[in-house]
């Protein structure tokens, strides 16, 4: 079956390459197997929520290959329960994403908390994007208060993923992505060892990473084919419920 | 001719072994290691990169031993060279850490006797800077016996040193490491020292090889995955994918590294 690519994003970045356009990332993720994407606003990860949001919404809508992420900010509380209502009851859109800035408070501090807590009704996976290490202790604090809510956590930097896969074994409520521009050998293998290979799924950050960088590890993993078809996609479609 | 991105590519089945002209093996990895790494999730001995070399028809490999990167760069550069005397695949690459020795200079000449052409240079994980006294006369050094150099550039403001000390050098000097937050300083480092290049492994954006291509040309980038300390396939899959003339793909895969490759 064709995989699922967990993260891309629309939209430029603070970076030489320019943003070739949806279309254009379907038809290369479709080249390389990929059949559905979950895609978020890279403007609204860096801190543009309205507009970046509802660029996103008019894109999806176009086709039946994306689905969305309502990208929020615990800082920005009030505009995100906003979004969430407005967006989350679309059909095309499946999760929320938090990524918080380099200035915003820690996960397991006050405005998080209220933001996850907000989410609980509308009962959607919330991934998150790892500042550092110091976010997995806060995600750690909050799938443990909150241990009703999914969490999917990614781009997970090389010197934090050992730490990620031990918190994710203890804690069931939460889901590596394996993808990202970490690509340490065999980091895969030693997620699928300790967390399980029905907990991981994968994104390709595109354009951070071209998706043939995450596809890529997976063909290498060390792992049998079975796993690498839960990770691929078989995880994906039961988390974000596609 | 360009990837016809209307063709589905299966990523699993077995890849066709690149061959050039004359039915030559042009698949040359610029840049593995063999032995203990710090901050390895997996095995990372001769043997595990024979492995992988031989499953992706990986036909030659520029490699160096973990022990001269980090320990001694004497001692390592013999058993590299010991270790590569007894494989075709694989061509010795040198060590060198100016930080760590008095002699960085008889290092080099001494591996320079046993063949290497190419050696490798880690100032970020060795902490010294490029644009020290003593880097430039390790890399004046370089020059002078006629070798290249792959330098570890993934910091921001190495790139620039490195374009300050050696970007003058008739030497090969080519960059690892830069990422999108250092790529606009990389390639201005590159268009500034016409002899610099890129090792591929780093170029992990959508856009990022053929950007560094279209500025530079295909003749200075160079297929490198970091093996067996990265995974092999995205950085050799990302090569052969890339929106890229076949040509131009042919030079980063293994054309270019040919130029290292001793009695070439």
């Amino acid at each position: 079956m064709p995989a699922i690519d967990c993260l891309t994003y629309l939209g430029r970045w603070p970076h030489p390459v320019p943003d070739p356009g949806l279309a254009v990332v379907e038809k290369l993720l479709r080249q390389f197997g990929v059949g559905k994407s979950l895609v978020a606003s890279s403007s609204a990860a860096l801190g543009d929520l309205v507009s970046g949001n509802s660029i996103v919404a008019d894109e999806i809508a176009k086709s039946d290959f994306f689905s969305g992420y309502v990208v929020m900010s615990p800082v920005l509380l009030d505009e995100s329960l906003e979004l969430a209502q407005k967006l989350l009851a679309r059909g095309d859109f499946s999760a929320v994403l938090l990524s918080p800035g380099p200035q915003d408070p820690a996960l397991d501090s006050e405005p998080p908390q209220l933001l996850v807590k907000s989410l609980l009704r509308f009962d959607k996976p919330v991934y998150v994007r790892l500042r550092d290490t110091h976010d997995l202790h806060g995600l750690s604090s909050l799938a443990r208060k909150f241990s009703t809510q999914h969490f999917v956590v990614g781009e997970i930097v090389s010197s934090a993923w050992t730490d990620a896969c031990h918190l994710a074994r203890n804690q069931t409520n939460i889901t590596l992505d394996c993808g990202g521009a970490n690509a340490v050998r065999d980091k895969i293998k030693f997620a699928v060892d300790s967390v399980g290979a029905h907990r991981l799924v994968l994104g390709s950050s595109f354009p951070l990473c071209h998706p043939i960088h995450a596809l890529g590890m997976v063909r290498d993993a060390d792992i049998p084919a079975w796993a690498k078809e839960r990770i691929l996609q078989e995880n994906a479609r039961r988390i974000f419920k596609l | 001719m360009s990837t016809d991105l209307s063709t589905p590519v299966d990523i699993g089945q077995k890849e066709p072994f690149l061959l050039g002209p004359g039915a030559e093996p042009l698949v040359i990895d610029i840049h593995t290691v063999f032995g203990p790494w710090p901050g390895a999730m997996a095995d990372t001995s001769l043997k595990s990169l024979l492995e992988i070399l031989e499953k992706n028809q990986i036909s030659q490999a520029f490699c160096a031993s973990s022990m001269g990167i980090l320990i001694d760069g004497e001692a390592g550069n013999e058993l590299t060279a010991e270790t590569c005397s007894n494989n075709a695949r694989l061509l010795a690459a040198g060590a060198v850490n100016p930080a760590a020795t008095l002699h960085a200079g008889e290092v080099v000449d001494k591996a320079v006797e046993n063949g290497v052409r190419l050696f490798f240079l880690f100032p970020e994980t060795q902490r010294w800077e490029p644009d020290s006294l003593h880097a430039a006369a390790l890399l004046a050094k370089l020059a002078e016996t006629g070798c290249a150099a792959l330098v570890e550039a993934s910091k921001p403001g190495t790139a620039t040193k490195l374009a300050r000390a050696a970007g003058e050098l008739d030497m090969p000097l080519i960059m690892c490491g830069a990422d999108m937050n250092t790529l606009v300083e990389a390639l201005a480092a590159a268009e500034a020292a016409p002899r610099f290049g890129f090792c591929s492994h780093s170029l992990i954006a959508a856009g990022a090889l053929e950007l560094a291509v279209s500025r530079l040309g295909a003749e200075r980038i160079y297929f490198g995955s970091f093996s067996p300390v990265l995974y092999c396939s995205p950085s050799l899959l990302r090569a052969k994918y890339a929106d890229l003339q076949e040509r131009e793909k042919q030079a980063i895969l293994g054309g270019n590294a040919r130029r290292f490759v001793k009695g070439d």
